[in-house]
């Protein structure tokens, strides 16, 4: 791969051992990725908690630490609720190690909006602009709803890029990897987030690292995109899609295809989706004990759908009803008076975490020791917890979960 | 004499090892899909559901799931020693090129013929991955 000068000088360490590790993994990863040279990124969005430490070598975070991110830098969600991390039974000391990260923000350019749809608060980069995001929902959301350009990146690439501003010039970086080649065909009125939610996890198990572009559907919310680029990277691996007349690069057909011909072409109906709601649930009880939305972390706007419909009522005793937001949307929920209406109700709004990420990186918490059933209205996390937890699940629309929710019984 | 049969791809890590194929024809997600602690696949409907990677030749054709994937692996193959020996995979996707660069595990993509098709679980695989070269040992 070709290096500049400047860049040469940062591989042999003479800007410290950051910018070294930084450079040598990205020329491995850049020559493996068959990129030419590294190019220059506007931004990243980072992992920024405690095992993340582990997979750096420590000289290396610690010299991140004193000379911080080359580029503007945003963080992803985290193992701990900063709030309510008492009443989730999490261990005082992985709060502490997240404080540790935390006060180190400020000095090293990173934005603390930790949350897996920054893009609620903040992080936008522009169309064409190049940057490097980690967190699988997040990708095809900056790649596609938002027409930047960014690798499927991982935790450690996504430091190295942040350290040095650079990325390997490879995959969706290029033109020419950017048009689609699968043509989806959706054949059903495509009206609220579910019908989102199970497209994407549809055409993700048959998609897998392709790309495909959507025709019949006329117009989204960025709440319905969310939901899409959320369930089809958790059944699949894309990371960049269009929806002809919706997205950025795709005005027409052929603009989304970029001269490429599809190489398959797939109806999807009613059916298909009904069959992977189906699919997600796994059967058993249909006495819930948890609810859970908020996967991706919800907007605004869907903390108000909730909070309306539970205003005035009470959910089940035998239910506990979470609600994930990043901090700056509980703020303004609390502001509006939305968190009232759910705290009266008996529910909690959670932020910066999930119960995937607080089993993984904290050990000894997750749900709540009684959990057996979960219902929720997120193909992503439908597809984790039973894994996970060994949870049954209920997967259904965002009423249904709020009416299992009231009556502690999940209707099919 | 086993039946060989030999793939050509390209070096993604270098390394020669060789092992057990543990194949699949669906992707493979290693964080929230693969349990570190063990090296036991957790997917529910997966097919390789119940079956252990560790230290295995891992043929899959590609990665998806979660972008902690490298993070999770790196868990999976330094924390725990449970990864497998070298990955072969038809199609690359980046997250599985960090992770097995992060951990030098070897690693070669082979786009035809189809490895997945070619190799068959519990064949005996040469991988040098420097090479880009396969040998397989029919069970």
């Amino acid at each position: 791969m070709f290096l500049s000068k400047k860049e040469e000088r940062m591989l042999k360490g003479e800007d410290g051992p950051a910018a070294q590790w930084a450079m040598s993994f990205l020329v491995e990863y850049g020559e493996a990725l068959g990129a030419e040279k590294l190019i220059d990124i506007s931004s990243v969005a980072v992992g920024w908690c405690p095992p993340f430490q582990e997979i750096l070598p420590p000289d290396v975070f610690s010299d991140l630490l004193t000379r911080g991110f080359k580029v503007p830098a945003y963080s992803l969600l985290i193992g701990v609720e900063r709030k309510h991390w008492m009443k989730l039974g999490i261990p005082k000391e992985e709060v502490e190690k997240q404080r540790f990260m935390d006060e180190r923000a400020k000095d090293i350019g990173l934005a603390l909006t930790s949350t897996c749809a920054p893009y609620t608060v903040g992080y936008m980069p522009t169309k064409g602009s190049h940057c490097s995001v980690v967190e699988a929902s997040l990708i095809p959301f900056v790649n596609s709803v938002l027409g930047a350009r960014t690798l499927r990146e991982s935790s450690q690439s996504v430091i190295a890029s942040g350290i040095v501003g650079k990325s390997p010039n490879a995959g969706f970086h290029l033109d020419e990897n950017r048009g689609a080649n699968i043509l989806v065909k959706v054949k059903t009125r495509m009206l609220r987030s579910i019908d989102f939610d199970l497209l994407g996890y549809h055409v993700g198990e048959l998609v897998g690292v392709d790309v495909p572009a959507f025709i019949g559907i006329r117009k989204a919310t960025l709440e319905n995109l969310k939901y899409l680029c959320a369930s089809f990277s958790a059944s699949g691996g894309i990371g960049l899609f269009h929806i002809i007349g919706v997205t950025p690069e795709a005005p027409t057909l052929k603009a989304a295809f970029r001269g490429n011909k599809p190489k398959e072409a797939i109806d999807v109906t009613g059916k298909e989706l009904e069959e992977t709601k189906d699919k997600l649930c796994t059967g058993g009880s249909d006495k819930v004990d948890l609810v859970v939305f908020g996967c991706p972390h919800y907007t605004i706007e869907e903390v108000g759908k909730v909070a309306r419909l539970l205003r005035g009522r009470r959910i089940h005793d035998n239910v506990t009803l979470w609600i994930f937001t990043p901090h700056s949307t509980r703020t303004i929920a609390e502001l509006t008076g939305l968190e009232s209406l759910i705290t009266s109700a008996g529910g909690m709004l959670l932020s910066d975490t999930c119960p995937w990420v607080l089993r993984y990186w904290v050990e000894g918490s997750g749900l709540p020791e009684k959990v057996r059933v979960v219902a929720t209205d997120s193909t992503k996390m439908a597809h984790y917890l039973p894994a996970l937890y060994g949870v049954d699940v209920w997967y259904g629309s965002t009423e249904s979960c709020v009416k299992a929710a009231l009556t502690g019984v999940w209707e099919s | 004499m086993r039946e060989k049969t030999v793939l050509k791809g390209r070096k993604v890590v270098g390394g020669v090892v060789e092992g057990e194929a543990l194949v699949t024809h669906q992707g493979i997600d290693c964080n929230g899909g693969i349990d570190p602690r063990t090296g036991v696949v957790i997917e529910r409907r997966h097919e390789l559901n119940g079956k252990s990677v560790k230290d295995k030749i891992l043929v899959f054709p590609y990665g998806k799931g979660s972008s902690g994937w490298a993070r999770q692996f790196y868990f999976l193959s330094k924390k725990f020693g449970n990864g497998p020996k070298a990955i072969i995979n038809k199609r690359l996707m980046e997250m599985v090129v960090v992770a097995a660069i992060a951990t030098k595990t070897p690693m070669v993509i082979c786009t035809d013929p189809d490895p997945t098709m070619s190799i068959g679980n519990g064949d005996w695989v040469r991988v040098d991955a420097d090479k880009g070269y396969i040998e397989v040992f029919r069970k």
